[in-house]
C-alpha cells in the first residue's frame, strides 16, 4: 500500500501579505524567515509516516506542486521520514487555481500507481481555500474525508476515520483508495531527525512536468479581477484603571455591556 | 577559506532552533525557579539526535560533524542555559570519551540507550572536595582491583546530570604511586549499591541542571568497566575537556545571543526623554560591542570546532576559544542588564537569569585562569 502527501511550500506563518498599487501581492516576512511547508501539512505529513510504521503502508511519498524553490518543503518531508518525494514543476503550471492543482495532483498519484490513500493538511495557510483535497478526490473518482482527526484502522480494502466537525465528532468507514483532509487535532508532528536531515540534504528530487503527467490547460477558471488590501482596521485603546482587580473587572463588564459585546 | 555554513548545517540550526523555541525557551524560567528538570523537551530531543550528536549511527547517534554539534549547544543555550548545560555535559563529556576509548562492547551496551533518550542522561566525574583543577595530584577516589571487579571509594562533587544519569564516568586512583599514570576512567551504574547521590546542591543559576556531591562506598563493577587505557584517565580528561571547552563556548554564545536579542528588543520598546533609548548612543555602543563580540566568540567556537573536526590538534584554540566566549558571555549579559536598568534587575526579565547562567560559564570545565595557563604553555613552550 503506497501513501502520498500531497504537501504545498507557504510563506512563514509571519510573512505579511502586501497588495501592491499595481495589484500584484507580494509575502515577505518582517524577520526574513524562509517560506515552509504549509503549517497544515505538517499534521498530514506525520499521519503518513504513521500509517507506514503503524498501518503497513510500504512507502511515503511527498508530492509538491510549484517551483525549484518548492523542494525545500519536499526536503522538510523527507527529514521528517517520507521515503521519497516529487516535484510537479512546469512553466504550464503556473497560475493554476485549485481545480488545475487537483488536475496535476490526480495525475501524479495516478502516475505514482497502486496509491491507496492520499492525504492533505486542512488547507494551505496563503490560499485557505481548502478545496483542493475534495477536489483532488473528484479528479480521481475516490471517497474523500475531509477534517479527519483520527484514523482508527486500515485493512480489509478500507479505512475508518474520526472526522471533526463543528457540532461534534463522527465515525466512518470508507472503501479504499480515498482522499484524507486532515485536522491539527491528529497528532503531534515530528521534528525533523538530524539523520533524515542528512538524508534529505543529499537526496535528488525527481521533477515531473506537464509532458511526465500528460496533462494540458491546467491554467485557472478563477479571474483574478481586481486584489486589494483591507483597510487598516482603526481603534483605539484603553486602559482600565481601578483600585483592585475586581473593580476593574467590573469596569471592563460594564463597558463591554455598553458596547454591546457581551 | 569558506565562512558560510553547509546546507545541512544550516538546516540543523533551523531545525534546533525551532525546536527550542518551542519547547525549551518558553519553559526556561520555570525550570530556573522550580529546579525541575525538563525532562519534557529532553525527551523529545532523542529522535531529534540532540542526545547522541557525536555518535555513530550504528549506535542510534546523529553523528553530526564538530561545527553542527556546537551550533546544537550554542541554540539549546538561546533558550535555557540549564538545559543546555545538562545536554552538552552528556554528548560532550560522558558520550564522547566512550565514543573515543569504549570498546565494542561497552558501547554497545550503552551508547544506544542513552543516545536516543530511552534512558537517562550520563555524566563525567572528576572534581573532588580537594579536586578541581589539580586532578593529578588532588583525586583520592581510589578504584582497586579485587577478583574480576574494581572496588570503588571516594567522594565527588560539582558532578552534573548525578540525579538523571543512568551512567557515570568516573576517574580513580587506580595506581597509588601517584603521577600522571595513575589515574582511570571507570564506568558506574548510577543504580550501583554503594553509589549515593546527595541533594541537588544551590547554586547562584543553572537551577535546572542539577549539580551533585557523589559518594562511592565499596562500589563494585566489573573490570571491563575501565574505559579507555588503564593508568590514561588523566590524559583521557584532559583531552575530553578541550571538546567540552568548546561546547561551553558555544554555550557562552547562545546565553550571549538570547541576552542582546532581549536587549536590542527592551531598547526599541523602553522610551526615555521623549525617544526609544536605542536612539541614546549611550545605549546604541553596549549594543554595538555586543553584537561585535558575539559575532568575533561564534567564528572562534566555529574554528576550534572545525580543528577538532579535521582531527587537528586544538587544545589551546579550545582554551581560547572557552576563555574568550565565556569573558565576552559575562560582558554582553552584565550590559543586557543595564540596556534594562532596573527592570534588568528584576526576576520578570530573562537577562536576570541569563547572567546568573552564564556565570558558571568562566569557572566550569576549566576556570579562565587554567584556560589561560593553557595558552601560555603553548605559546610560550613551557
Amino acid at each position: 500500500m503506497k501513501v502520498v502527501v500531497c504537501t504545498k511550500q507557504t510563506p512563514s506563518t509571519t510573512a505579511d501579505l502586501t497588495v501592491r498599487p499595481d495589484g500584484s501581492v507580494s509575502w515577505d516576512d518582517p524577520g526574513g524567515k524562509p517560506n515552509v511547508v504549509n503549517p497544515w501539512d505538517e499534521y498530514s505529513i506525520e499521519e503518513g509516516i504513521r500509517l507506514k510504521e503503524n498501518h503497513g503502508a510500504s512507502d511515503v511519498i511527498a508530492l509538491t506542486m510549484g517551483g525549484d524553490e518548492s523542494q525545500e518543503a519536499l526536503k522538510t518531508a523527507l527529514a521528517m521520514g517520507c521515503t521519497e518525494a516529487i516535484l510537479l514543476s512546469d512553466a504550464a503550471f503556473a497560475g493554476a487555481d485549485t481545480l488545475g492543482t487537483a488536475k496535476v495532483l490526480a495525475a501524479a498519484i495516478n502516475k505514482v500507481g497502486d496509491v491507496q490513500i492520499a492525504i492533505f493538511g486542512k488547507s494551505a495557510i496563503d490560499g485557505d481555500t481548502g478545496q483542493t483535497a475534495v477536489q483532488t478526490a473528484r479528479k480521481l473518482g475516490w471517497t474523500p474525508l475531509t477534517f479527519v482527526s483520527a484514523i482508527t484502522a486500515v485493512g480489509n480494502g478500507q479505512i475508518t476515520v474520526e472526522r471533526l466537525l463543528d457540532d461534534g465528532k463522527e465515525t466512518v468507514t470508507a472503501p479504499l483508495p480515498v482522499v484524507i483532509s486532515t485536522v491539527k487535532e491528529i497528532n503531534e508532528p515530528r521534528y525533523p531527525s538530524f539523520m533524515g536531515i542528512r538524508k534529505a540534504s543529499r537526496a535528488t528530487i525527481p521533477v515531473w512536468g506537464a509532458g511526465d503527467l500528460g496533462v494540458d490547460g491546467v491554467g485557472s477558471k478563477v479571474d483574478w479581477s481586481k486584489v486589494y488590501a483591507l483597510p487598516a482596521r482603526e481603534g483605539s485603546v484603553e486602559i482600565i484603571d481601578g483600585d483592585s482587580v475586581q473593580q476593574k473587572a467590573a469596569k471592563l463588564v460594564a463597558k463591554l455591556f455598553e458596547e454591546k459585546v457581551i | 577559506m569558506d565562512f558560510q555554513l553547509s546546507e545541512e548545517q544550516r538546516e540543523f540550526r533551523h531545525v534546533v532552533h525551532e525546536f527550542v523555541a518551542k519547547e525549551v525557551k518558553p519553559m526556561a524560567r520555570h525550570t530556573d525557579e522550580t529546579g525541575e528538570f525538563n525532562w519534557t523537551a529532553v525527551h523529545k530531543m532523542g529522535p531529534l539526535g540532540l542526545l547522541g550528536l557525536e555518535v555513530p549511527e550504528a549506535y542510534g547517534g546523529a553523528a553530526v560533524d564538530a561545527i553542527s554539534a556546537a551550533i546544537a549547544i550554542e541554540e539549546l543555550a538561546w533558550g535555557c542555559g540549564s538545559t543546555a548545560l545538562a545536554v552538552s555535559a552528556h554528548n560532550g563529556l560522558a558520550l564522547g570519551p566512550i565514543v573515543r576509548y569504549g570498546t565494542e562492547a561497552q558501547k554497545q551496551a550503552w551508547l544506544p540507550n542513552l543516545a536516543t533518550g530511552k534512558g537517562k542522561l550520563a555524566c563525567l566525574s572528576l572534581t573532588e572536595p580537594g579536586a578541581g583543577s589539580d586532578l593529578q595530584g588532588g583525586v583520592r577516589t581510589t578504584a582497586v582491583k579485587e577478583g574480576d571487579s574494581w572496588i570503588i571509594d571516594g567522594s565527588k562533587m560539582w558532578m552534573t546530570n548525578a540525579s538523571i544519569a543512568d551512567l557515570m564516568v568516573v576517574l580513580c586512583r587506580t595506581d597509588p604511586a601517584g603521577g600522571s599514570r595513575s589515574l582511570s576512567h571507570i564506568l558506574v551504574p548510577t543504580n550501583a549499591p554503594g553509589v549515593s547521590v546527595a541533594p541537588a546542591e544551590k547554586k547562584m543559576g543553572l537551577n535546572g541542571s542539577p549539580t551533585h556531591a557523589v559518594s562511592f562506598e565499596e562500589v563494585r563493577v566489573p573490570l571491563a568497566n575501565v574505559l579507555g587505557t588503564e593508568g590514561r584517565g588523566l590524559q583521557q580528561t584532559l583531552a575530553t575537556l578541550d571538546s567540552g571547552r568548546v561546547s561551553i563556548g558555544a554555550l557562552a554564545v547562545g546565553l550571549a545571543q538570547a541576552a542582546y536579542e532581549a536587549a536590542v528588543k527592551y531598547a526599541h520598546e523602553r522610551q526615555t526623554f521623549g525617544q526609544p533609548i536605542a536612539h541614546h548612543q549611550a545605549v546604541q555602543w553596549m549594543l554595538a560591542d555586543a553584537a561585535t563580540e558575539i559575532q568575533a566568540a561564534r567564528l572562534m567556537v566555529y574554528w576550534a570546532a572545525w580543528l577538532k573536526g579535521e582531527g587537528r590538534p586544538y587544545t589551546k584554540e579550545a582554551a581560547m576559544t572557552k576563555l574568550f566566549a565565556t569573558e565576552v558571555s559575562e560582558r554582553v549579559c552584565r550590559n543586557a542588564i543595564q540596556v534594562h536598568g532596573g527592570y534588568g534587575y528584576s526576576r520578570e526579565f530573562e537577562v536576570e537569569r541569563i547572567y546568573r547562567d552564564t556565570r558558571l560559564m568562566t569557572i566550569g570545565e576549566g576556570t579562565s585562569e587554567i584556560q589561560r595557563l593553557v595558552i601560555a604553555r603553548h605559546i610560550l613552550n613551557l
